[in-house]
């Protein structure tokens, strides 16, 4: 959605329901540090007030609640100030995996491909959101693939770009493997009733 | 109301939360060490910043990446299995390999994780690097293998100093004259085997023992007396060890650089010596008393001829027989000569003293010469003090021999129309005797051996080939038995004085002592 | 008249110049080359003086000297010895067995001989 980003652009997402552990912002912010450094995450800063959102990153709580809007609003600055496209985007999400506290506090139980789908998944799911469910509808260990889908929660594309990278991100946790893909297969803003994401590695 | 409570509530647990995340954050990068955390199926899960750092990879590089493709494979199987067996691995030494494909020896320590429900969750993985230590241990081998090679060295220098030692000390057990060394304290350091020989001694009982306590020894006596006095300098001294046994000491001292270390006395066997030398003045002597009686039968039958007791002889022969006369006069000098000097050394040569005055003597050989005096246009003078010499104790025919001997070399040295003046003076303890003549003198270069035996200046042998040599050995041997002490001034070809003195003696038994 | 002398001596040299000497001074000189031949002699002559040399072969002077004690005709006669070598020790001895005086054999001359001959005879008268 190529819409232009603005004030009220951002007022219309920001009136989505639910909310996100800091977690995810706080991940946005590494990334913006690791990438571009103060600097960048201050022009960040800057871009965000300027369509309204006053956020500093370095005080965002981790553990904490905030609207689900501002997950895609994150994003969505993100994407203008430095200009990255969707593979950009789809990066953040991996990365997050990597730093996430509430992963990390997690992996304890990512015992094995299955279980981490069938049982896990959702969970980690319910840790970050308050809106949406996740569970897996399909997993083939032997051909190596499975698929996940996501219900209820629609806040704006950019959104499934990132989790595209972030499922991905998982499966690296528990899969040797270099060769991880991940798309969405079905996504709401296309006219599906829900997300789904085909997981595929070798 | 209770919203709020439980706003607050929430609200303390989640800056609660974030104080744990920072404090977890915080203790997990602070750690020197690098440590990860990997899953069961061997994932890195979680790595501190030091892990990235020895690894080089970024965080986002290496989450995910499964351990096995930092370690060895095989090693990485057999950590796990250890781990996931006894629970942990202490310290185990593998190598890691970096991002840039770089080894680094690593300790890997393991600790299996387990949830509480008892299922392993993933194992932490600390390590140690040992660059540092593998560095230092191969400085050390280094320095190890240097050590050894300096030891061997060593050990090669220490070869060939025990080897010279054994050469010295071989050359020591083996030399033929014996010898010992003192150290500077004067204790007894070192005793060869000749020593011991000589002295009858085993090397043992002389050994660390100073010259006092060796004096005990009967053998050892004769040579601790001398040594007594001086250690310091002794040169070819004569000791009599026993009856057929005397050595020959000289002292040699020790030096390293200024630093004296001892002395070594060196026992230099010269009984052979000795012998021949006593062989050789018996064959003199001997010899000599049997040329006598012939010698003496010729003088006394070209006397009985030249007296007319054979018959008349006409001029010519009397010429003849007196010259032949002379000739034998100066054979039996010499042999008399011989014989004293014989005497001399063999001890015989024996002193009647009495206490007399040396003033007739002196008047008596100057008259006896009256005739040589004239022939040779000499002027004699003798000159004497003042005040009375008093006494002497002497053996009045050696003192007579020992200045009829100088003013005889006066006298023949002294070319016709020279001048003799004989002094006597008197000193506080001793009475001076001098001759002095204006002669050939003695060479500078000849002057030091004008007193040995058989001796005679070379300027004097072309002038005059009767002189025996043997007429200043025998005064120096005669003065000096009576105590007295001889000396001598010479300039070649302005003539010679020589001196002599003889002691006054207070007591008369306090010199005979000294016979 | 004439005194007389016996001159016993081995070296003949030695004899012979005595003899010479002695004899033109005046005096009735025998002589003999040993011992035993000079006491036959002397028991024949009856000499006024003996000249004895001590180093002789088969009587020496000595022995010459103790016979003579023991002969009563012979005890009297002076004897003026003759040393080869002058030790006091064989003069002593010599002395001891009635000798009068001495002569150093490789040390004498002439005029000495004569003076110690005319001192014992003028002792004797």
């Amino acid at each position: 959605m190529n819409q232009e980003l603005n004030q009220e652009t951002v007022k219309k997402i920001m009136e989505a329901k639910g909310e996100v552990r800091g977690v995810t912002l706080k991940t946005d912010m590494e990334f913006i540090l690791k990438e571009k450094g103060e600097e960048g995450l201050k022009k960040l800063e800057d871009e965000l007030e300027k369509l309204g959102q006053l956020i500093k990153f370095h005080e965002i709580k981790t553990m904490d609640f905030y609207p689900i809007g501002l997950r895609a609003v994150s994003l969505l600055a993100i994407k203008k100030v430095f200009g990255f496209d969707d593979e950009k985007i789809k990066e953040i999400g991996l990365f997050a995996t990597k730093t996430s506290l509430i992963i990390k506090l997690f992996v304890r139980y990512f015992l094995s491909v299955q279980r981490v789908f069938m049982k896990e998944a959702p969970r980690l799911w319910a840790k970050h959101y308050t809106v949406g469910e996740l569970n897996t509808v399909e997993l083939n260990e032997e051909k190596k693939y499975g698929i996940i889908r996501l219900k209820n929660i629609n806040v704006h594309p950019i959104v499934c770009c990132y989790l595209e990278g972030y499922f991905c991100g998982i499966l690296h946790l528990i899969i040797k493997s270099s060769r991880i893909n991940s798309q969405e297969s079905k996504c709401t803003f296309r006219g599906d009733e829900y997300h789904e994401y085909l997981l595929k590695w070798e | 109301m209770v919203i709020e409570k439980e706003e607050e509530k929430i609200s303390t647990l989640l800056e609660d939360l974030t104080s744990l995340e920072s404090y977890a954050r915080d203790l997990f990068s602070f750690l020197p060490l690098p440590v990860c955390l990997a899953s069961s199926i061997g994932i890195i899960l979680e790595v501190n910043p030091a892990f990235e750092n020895i690894t080089g990879y970024n965080i986002e590089e290496i989450i995910g990446k499964p351990i096995e493709d930092i370690l060895v494979k095989k090693e990485f199987e057999e950590l796990a299995k250890e781990t996931l067996e006894k629970g942990f691995v202490r310290a185990k030494e593998l190598i890691i390999f970096t991002k840039e494909k770089k080894e680094i020896p690593t300790s890997v320590s393991t600790i299996l994780r387990k949830s509480e429900e008892g299922e392993v969750i993933g194992y932490f993985v600390g390590l140690f690097d040992l660059s540092d230590i593998k560095k230092t241990e191969k400085d050390l081998k280094s320095a190890q293998i240097a050590l050894l090679n300096m030891l061997e060295d060593v050990e090669e220098a220490r070869g060939r100093a025990e080897e010279e030692k054994n050469k010295t000390v071989a050359i020591i057990n083996n030399f033929t004259d014996g010898l010992l060394v003192f150290d500077p304290e004067n204790k007894l350091s070192l005793v060869n085997p000749q020593a011991e020989k000589i002295f009858n001694i085993k090397q043992r009982d002389m050994i660390n023992r100073s010259i006092q306590g060796l004096k005990t020894f009967p053998t050892v006596e004769p040579l601790a007396l001398i040594l007594f006095k001086e250690i310091k300098d002794i040169f070819r001294k004569e000791v009599q060890i026993k009856e057929n046994l005397v050595i020959e000491v000289s002292s040699v001292p020790i030096l390293r650089g200024e630093e004296k270390l001892g002395n070594l006395i060196i026992l230099h066997d010269i009984t052979r010596e000795k012998l021949v030398e006593k062989m050789k003045t018996e064959f003199v002597s001997i010899s000599a008393h049997q040329l006598r009686t012939p010698l003496s039968a010729i003088k006394w039958t070209i006397r009985m001829l030249l007296d007319g007791d054979l018959g008349a002889i006409t001029l010519e022969q009397r010429d003849f027989l007196e010259k032949t006369y002379r000739s034998n006069e100066k054979m039996i000098n010499l042999i008399n000569s011989l014989l004293d000097v014989t005497r001399i050394e063999e001890g015989r040569y024996l002193y009647k003293p009495v206490l007399t005055e040396i003033e007739p003597i002196c008047q008596f050989v100057i008259k006896s010469y009256e005739d040589e005096i004239k022939r040779k246009n000499i002027t004699v003078d003798f000159k004497k003090p003042e005040k009375r010499i008093p006494k002497i104790v002497m053996d009045v025919e050696k003192i007579k021999l020992a200045i009829q001997n100088l003013l005889d070399n006066a006298i023949r040295y002294t070319p016709p129309g020279g001048k003799v003046t004989i002094v006597l003076k008197r000193g506080k303890k001793e009475v001076e005797f001098s001759i002095k003549d204006s002669g050939v003198g003695v060479p500078k270069d000849q002057q030091a051996r004008i007193f040995t035996r058989f001796f005679r200046g070379a300027n004097v042998m072309r002038m005059d080939t009767e002189g025996s040599g043997l007429g200043l050995y025998i005064v120096k041997n005669i003065i000096e038995a009576h105590g007295g002490k001889t000396r001598f001034e010479s300039e070649e070809g302005k003539g010679t004085t020589f001196y002599f003195t003889l002691p006054i003696k207070e007591e008369f038994t306090e010199f005979l002592k000294e016979f | 008249m004439e005194k007389k002398i016996i001159l016993i001596e081995d070296e003949e040299i030695v004899l012979n110049l005595l003899q010479k000497k002695l004899t033109l001074e005046g005096y009735d000189v025998s002589v003999a080359r040993d011992g035993e031949d000079g006491l036959k002699k002397m028991k024949e002559t009856k000499p006024d003086l003996v000249l004895l040399d001590i180093i002789m072969p088969k009587k020496g002077g000595f022995e010459v000297m103790e016979e003579m004690q023991k002969d009563e005709t012979l005890k009297d006669i002076p004897i003026i010895v003759i040393s080869n070598s002058g030790q006091p020790v064989e003069i002593d001895k010599a002395q001891k067995l009635g000798a009068k005086d001495w002569l150093i054999k490789t040390e004498f001359d002439p005029q000495e001989v004569l003076e110690k001959v005319k001192k014992q005879f003028s002792i004797s008268g």
